[in-house]
């Protein structure tokens, strides 16, 4: 039933976000130098300390770049990246204290709206406060007064940095140092704008808090960074979306999340990735190098990471867990699709700590046309983690013949009382359950749509209404006239 | 012993001295097989870097590195033996004896005697089995041998492999002819002496070469054993080639001492039809380390790969297997299992590659483990790479400890905590055991684990 026809036919699936905003925007010189960190930390009028650790970082990233230590054991190939030849910072001018909507580019304000972010105040109503970030800056954040009623504080981070230094201090780079991988080490040194959220004890945040990232700008990389941090008995649920325009080279997204939970505190984060895949012969998109990591610092606390990829050139991702608290739980929810010449080597550790710690894992990824899909997670109970608990699943779904799909999960367990158990595997879309579909009157087409949706739906099922339906969407746009 | 320059300068050494002393009447081409086999391991050296070296991730060899091994002396042999521990329970066995790497005649059945060791052994293929002495299959130019010595378990497999290859003299040679097939088992029994201090420690370099012809049938039993509790080192390599149609079961039982180190790489190659069982049982050694590797080369193949390590005192046992679907159609099934006590650590890497193009592939793979003490730790990665869509492929992974519920309701029915653990580690390893299809090799492994795991 495959055919080749249906195939090319994915692979040359439209990518709808692929326009650029043309707004004027102030670019740091191409390069990576001291002179460039601090420049951005100039531009960000950030206090000494923070200068301090972005050129601790820098060395350090400057000290593996010359060892050639950059990461190679991930399933992907790329040409070498040239650090010097990016942009290191981009932000739209001029750059002003924004008060109100008003004052946002008009330009900048229908790029959202054409994404259908919703910035304006009357969508507010919707539920959703919004921090929207464009290249390196964040250019409005919505429902910040409604938040800090509560005393939950969301804003940008380099807002964070200047009026509540303390808790950033306190936290940046606690769960992922400067020192943790090569592209942390970059992130933190050129680190530019990301969310920053602080949800007081006891506070059910009442809004789903999102944040919305777009790279505009040729030639620059982004370089997000985000902190959250749920202090004892709360609980956020936190959305991440992002785009970028089509363009024939390669850019790079090296952004870092960190998440903290207090005793009894949950976290809930949410990605719809969808930054541009190149065309159908990899040519440009996105490379997408992220770190991302929780640490359930209090007992009971829970994090929870939910994604669906379907976007980037090259996917190189794993939101990670510390199960440091007793009884924390840790969740990993996955669904990477590659399609066209995409990479995706994504997965997340699991790291058992304390006591009765437990963990779930469940990826699934697609791979269609000439993709290439890894699963690689890591699950590790540390001799003190009695009683831990981890069952993971990796399902891996193939549709046509030039697709690669490969499940490459380490299990270290130091521990006998704890239980480890995972699951895996690799089959194309069964035909029978095609053709079952069929002989309902159902077109090949909404059968295959239909069987993807059940094999997904375990992950799906955790996103915000809104966001379930956008992934859906996105998966059956991707997906349409992919017969199996 | 003094200080070397490199880990490896001691082994170029031995290798100059052995080519140089003994080595005239050896064909060319494996003189030139052993030389470039030494450049090879020279230029890749011991995996001992810790860094961006996967596959040796879990396993550190630089206690194995750093130790000085001796081969040998002539004179060490080991006088009379008493080989009735070792008897396989039938009365007709193919066996071969090789004691610290040297071939022991008057223990050994094939050749059947010194007498008729001449080229005829190798050359006049009856309806038995080819079993002799990889040295004088050598020495004989044995066309089998030429051709796939030292070609399937080459430089990609590793500096181990490299290094046995460098040292290759004497070792089994099998080769059962097309059509043939030998109900009684093939055995082939290495005996360390292992003296402990102060003798120096020694190292051997058991060689192996099974080649099925085609619509074959044998049971090959490699058995590793040790005399003594001394430092000692066995860098052995098995290559076995299945014919099409061949059905070549093949056991290997390692009792090396508690301080011995075990590398072993194996590299079974299949072509159509042919079915092959490996079952490979760990009960000794300090750090033990299998590289497994086959290829399903034609359609048709299927493997089914068993293994049971036991870990207790500080054991290291690391195993890895690696399965490559190069066509269309063939299957492989793996079942490992391991028991982990006291201090020991078990490594399960099992790598399943799917090549393009081979669509209808069947893979299966479990991995379990049970961990019996705070200290043990077990690390698993079974690993799928696919480039075929119309595949069936699975793989799973447990670490765990027995089974509570099943413990209480052994005990509920009058049975001790001691013998209910007893009972339930030995279920647990029973599929391995019974995975051995030849009942005179399935009893005899079935009392060397019973043995190994005492009453629980």
């Amino acid at each position: 039933m495959t055919s080749k026809e249906t195939v090319r036919e994915l692979a040359a699936q439209p990518y709808k976000y692929g326009w650029t905003t043309d707004v004027e925007e102030e670019t740091a010189p191409p390069g990576l130098s001291e002179e460039i960190v601090r420049w951005i930390s100039a531009k960000k009028e950030e206090p000494e300390w923070l200068l301090e650790w972005r050129l601790r970082a820098f060395r350090h990233f400057m000290k593996l770049l010359e060892d050639q230590q950059n990461p190679t054991w991930a399933n992907i190939s790329h040409p070498p990246i040239d650090f010097q030849a990016m942009s290191y910072y981009a932000a739209p001018k001029p750059k002003l204290e924004l008060e109100s909507l008003d004052q946002v580019d008009a330009e900048i304000l229908r790029t959202y709206e054409k994404l259908g972010i919703p910035l304006q105040e009357q969508k507010r109503l919707a539920g959703v406060a919004v921090d929207a970030i464009f290249d390196s800056v964040s250019v409005m954040t919505t429902a910040k007064e409604t938040l800090a009623k509560q005393g939950i504080i969301f804003s940008s981070v380099s807002e964070a940095v200047r009026e509540h230094p303390e808790l950033v201090k306190k936290y940046l780079g606690s769960v992922v140092p400067y020192s943790d991988n090569f592209y942390a080490a970059l992130n933190s040194a050129v680190f530019s704008d990301g969310s920053f959220v602080y949800i007081p004890p006891g506070v059910r945040c009442p809004l789903e808090i999102s944040t919305y990232f777009r790279i505009n700008a040729e030639g620059s990389g982004q370089f997000e960074r985000t902190l959250i941090i749920a202090d004892r008995g709360s609980y956020v649920s936190y959305l991440e979306g992002c785009s970028a325009p089509m363009r024939d080279t390669n850019q790079l997204h090296a952004a870092v999340v960190e998440l903290v939970t207090m005793d009894d505190a949950e976290i809930k984060y949410a990605t719809i990735q969808n930054w541009y895949p190149g065309d159908a012969d990899g040519k440009g998109g996105i490379y997408n190098f992220v770190t991302k990591r929780g640490k359930c610092a209090g007992r009971n606390s829970k994090i929870s990471w939910t994604q669906v990829e379907t976007g980037s050139a090259i996917t190189w991702k794993y939101p990670s867990v510390l199960l440091q608290g007793d009884n924390s739980v840790g969740e990993f929810y996955s669904v990477a699709l590659v399609n066209g010449r995409q990479q995706a080597d994504t997965g997340t550790k699991m790291i058992h700590i304390g006591k009765n710690t437990s963990s779930t894992i469940i990826s699934k990824g697609i791979s269609a046309g000439h993709g290439n899909n890894t699963y690689r997670g890591l699950v590790k109970i540390l001799p003190k983690a009695t009683g831990a608990r981890n069952i993971t699943r990796c399902d891996s779904l193939l549709i046509g013949d030039q697709c690669g799909a490969h499940t490459v999960p380490y299990i270290e367990v130091e521990n006998p009382s704890s239980s480890v158990e995972h699951e895996a595997s690799t089959t194309k879309v069964s035909e029978e359950q095609v053709f079952y579909a069929q002989q309902r009157g159902l077109s090949a087409d909404a059968a295959q749509s239909l069987i993807i949706n059940g094999f997904v739906r375990d992950v799906v099922k955790r996103l915000p209404l809104e966001f379930a339906v956008e992934a859906n969407r996105l998966l059956e746009l991707n997906l349409e006239g992919a017969v199996g | 012993m003094s200080p070397q320059a490199t880990p490896e300068a001691p082994y170029v050494a031995a290798f100059e001295a052995a080519e140089h002393d003994g080595a005239a009447h050896d064909p060319a081409w494996l003189r030139e097989l052993r030389r470039d086999a030494m450049a090879e391991f020279t230029r890749a050296g011991f995996p001992t870097a810790r860094r961006g070296n996967e596959a040796w991730k879990y396993t550190d060899v630089r206690p194995l590195a750093s130790t000085a091994f001796a081969a040998p002396a002539p004179d060490d042999g080991p006088g009379e033996l008493d080989l009735s521990p070792y008897e396989l329970p039938c009365p007709r066995v193919h066996q071969l004896v090789f004691v610290d790497g040297r071939y022991a005649p008057q223990l050994s059945t094939d050749p059947p005697s010194e007498g008729a060791r001449s080229s005829h052994v190798f050359f006049e293929r009856g309806d038995g089995p080819i079993v002799g002495r990889l040295a004088e299959a050598a020495h004989y130019d044995v066309p089998l041998v030429h051709e796939h010595l030292g070609k399937h378990a080459g430089a990609a497999a590793s500096a181990f492999a490299s290094l046995n290859t460098a040292f290759v003299r004497d070792g089994a040679f099998v080769s059962i002819p097309d059509g043939v097939s030998v109900p009684e088992p093939i055995y082939l029994l290495f005996i360390s002496t292992g003296r402990p201090e102060p003798a120096a420690p020694t190292v051997t370099y058991p060689r192996v070469l099974i080649v099925a012809g085609r619509d074959s049938s044998a049971t090959v039993l490699l058995s590793f054993e040790s005399l003594g509790d001394g430092v000692y080192f066995t860098d052995a390599v098995t290559e076995v080639v299945a014919g099409p149609g061949a059905k070549l079961r093949c056991i290997t039982l390692q009792r090396e001492s508690t301080a011995a180190y075990h590398i072993s790489t194996t590299q079974v190659v299949q072509a159509r039809d042919s079915a092959v069982s490996s079952v490979t049982i760990d009960l000794g050694g300090s750090l033990v380390r299998h590289d497994l590797s086959v290829l399903l080369a034609e359609p048709g193949a299927s493997v089914s790969l068993n293994g049971l390590y036991l870990g207790t005192g500080n054991r290291h046992v690391d195993n890895h297997t690696f399965v490559d679907h190069a066509v269309a159609g063939a299957s492989s099934d793996e079942v490992y299992k391991g028991i982990l006590d006291e201090s020991s650590r078990g490594v399960f890497v099992g790598h399943v590659l799917v090549r393009p193009g081979a669509q209808h592939t069947v893979a299966h793979q479990v991995n379990k483990n049970l961990l019996l003490s705070d200290e043990a730790e077990a690390d698993t990665q079974p690993k799928l790479e696919i480039f075929a869509d119309d595949v069936t492929c699975t793989h799973g992974a447990a670490v765990g400890a027995l089974d509570p519920a099943a413990l209480f309701y052994l005990k509920s029915r009058g049975i001790g905590e001691a013998a209910a653990r007893a009972l339930l580690v030995h279920g647990f390893v029973r599929e391995i055991v019974d995975s051995i299809a030849n009942d005179a090799v399935r009893q005899y492994a079935d009392e060397a684990v019973t043995a190994a795991l005492g009453t629980g």
